[in-house]
């Protein structure tokens, strides 16, 4: 056997093809071509319209995905963890912009109240999560505890501890209660993460983005590692696991994650009624005028 | 390290899991010292390489931090926990037939395709 045959034996026995992977159950989401964003001799206009176009695939997959789970009445949780500036809240923007947000909601939450601080940890968290036919995405979310207050100093240690100890049984019966989790941790390298931040600093449309406590966490960038490191390996459990994005590229890390969060549903494609649009009744219209449109308040046309 | 910190020791056995402290000094504690693991990220390094060998987790492993070593015998302790829970989930899924039930079947095959 020639080398190379022999090396493509050895590639087929490792990689598998599509039909192999499919009947393992694991869902492949079909690209329509190999990817620019991964080649670095290509263009950024080949670049920007190969994102467009899977984009525009990927959503179409998504609100397939979202009739399934109100068809179903599924309940879906991702949670979006990472540093400042990751990622976290581009891919939460593009997983909503298709999706109807009756069904699709996304939580912020910001800091505690002072009623809140006295409740039990998850209860706020808990009252966000979805119904029957609902996703919610979680911008943060409980692991707040293990990482930003960890590193800040929000509690103490037995506070995480605690957290720690309680946080996979939590999601176990999450889990066990019909709600598929999905954990995502974006990682962002230090050289990208201050550049994020360099841009947010000189972008009047971006400032909002930055806060104190970004910079401070960007001093204890260490300290966020150990926490991030510490986080992974406590609630690393079976059924909900973490899946680390790549985030230092912004559009490979939403191609990415939306695709990686598809594969993991094993949804179909629910056929809608065929809609009619209905006749107006002549009758119902009988006695109305319309009135003038000078009493009304327009906003002005000025483009 | 110095020879005047002290070493905590996690001891695995079938019983369960305790973490003691070793003073410099104290009997064991030269021995120990030779061992003891002072990074966290090796002490979550040598509970993945305990977790993927068949040999089990019995034995005693020293550490430099309390952390590190409350981290590590945390670790254990989860493991067996949800070796226990997902054992309940199989028990109370089991429907009377000979094989396991058909629900924990459906719960086994979301997870293999979400692992894979």
């Amino acid at each position: 056997m020639t080398k190379k045959k022999e090396g493509q034996r050895m590639h087929r026995s490792v990689v598998k093809t599509r039909k192999e992977r499919l009947a393992l159950g694991t869902k492949v989401p079909e690209m329509t071509a190999t990817s620019p964003l991964a080649d670095p001799n290509a263009t950024k206009k080949e670049c920007k319209k190969f994102y467009e176009r899977e984009l525009r695939r990927l959503y179409i997959e998504l609100v397939k995905m979202q009739e399934w789970v109100k068809h179903e009445g599924s309940k879906l949780v991702v949670i979006f963890e990472g540093r400042d500036a990751a990622g976290k809240g581009g891919v939460i923007k593009r997983i909503s912009a298709p999706l109807n947000p009756r069904h699709c909601r996304v939580v912020a939450l910001g800091t505690p109240s002072d009623r809140q601080r006295t409740q039990w940890y998850f209860q706020r968290y808990a009252a966000e999560l979805p119904a029957a036919g609902e996703m919610t995405l979680f911008d943060r979310s409980w692991y707040n505890r293990a990482g930003v207050e960890r590193v800040m100093g929000f509690c103490d240690d037995a506070e995480y501890w605690e957290f720690l100890r309680c946080c996979p049984e939590y999601e176990r019966i999450l889990v066990r209660s019909g709600i598929t989790l999905v954990k995502y941790w974006f990682s962002v390298s230090d050289k990208e993460q201050e550049h994020r931040f360099m841009d947010r600093i000189s972008d009047p449309t971006k400032r909002w983005k930055l806060s104190p406590m970004d910079l401070e966490g960007r001093i204890r960038w260490q300290a966020y590692s150990r926490a991030k490191d510490d986080m992974l390996v406590h609630t690393d459990i079976d059924q909900a696991r973490w899946y680390v994005v790549n985030s230092d590229n912004k559009k490979r890390a939403h191609l990415n994650c939306i695709s990686h969060l598809l594969s993991l549903i094993p949804y179909k494609e629910i056929q809608p009624e065929k809609i009619k649009l209905p006749r107006r009744k002549p009758e119902l219209r009988e006695g109305y005028d319309r009135p003038p449109l000078e009493i009304q308040n327009f906003v002005p046309e000025i483009y | 390290m110095t020879n005047h910190a002290p070493i905590f020791s996690v001891n695995v056995d079938a019983t369960g899991v305790t973490i003691e402290k070793i003073d410099p000094g104290h009997q064991g504690y030269r021995k120990a010292s030779k061992t003891v693991i002072r990074r966290q990220r090796d002490a979550i390094e040598l509970f993945r390489k305990l977790k993927a060998d068949s040999k089990g987790f019995n034995g005693t492993y020293c550490f430099n931090f309390l952390d590190t070593a409350r981290t590590f015998a945390m670790l254990r302790l989860q493991e067996q926990t949800q070796q226990i829970h997902d054992n309940l989930d199989r028990v109370l899924a089991h429907n009377g037939s000979a094989k396991p039930g058909a629900a924990i079947h459906k719960w086994a095959g979301s997870r293999s395709r979400v692992r894979s």
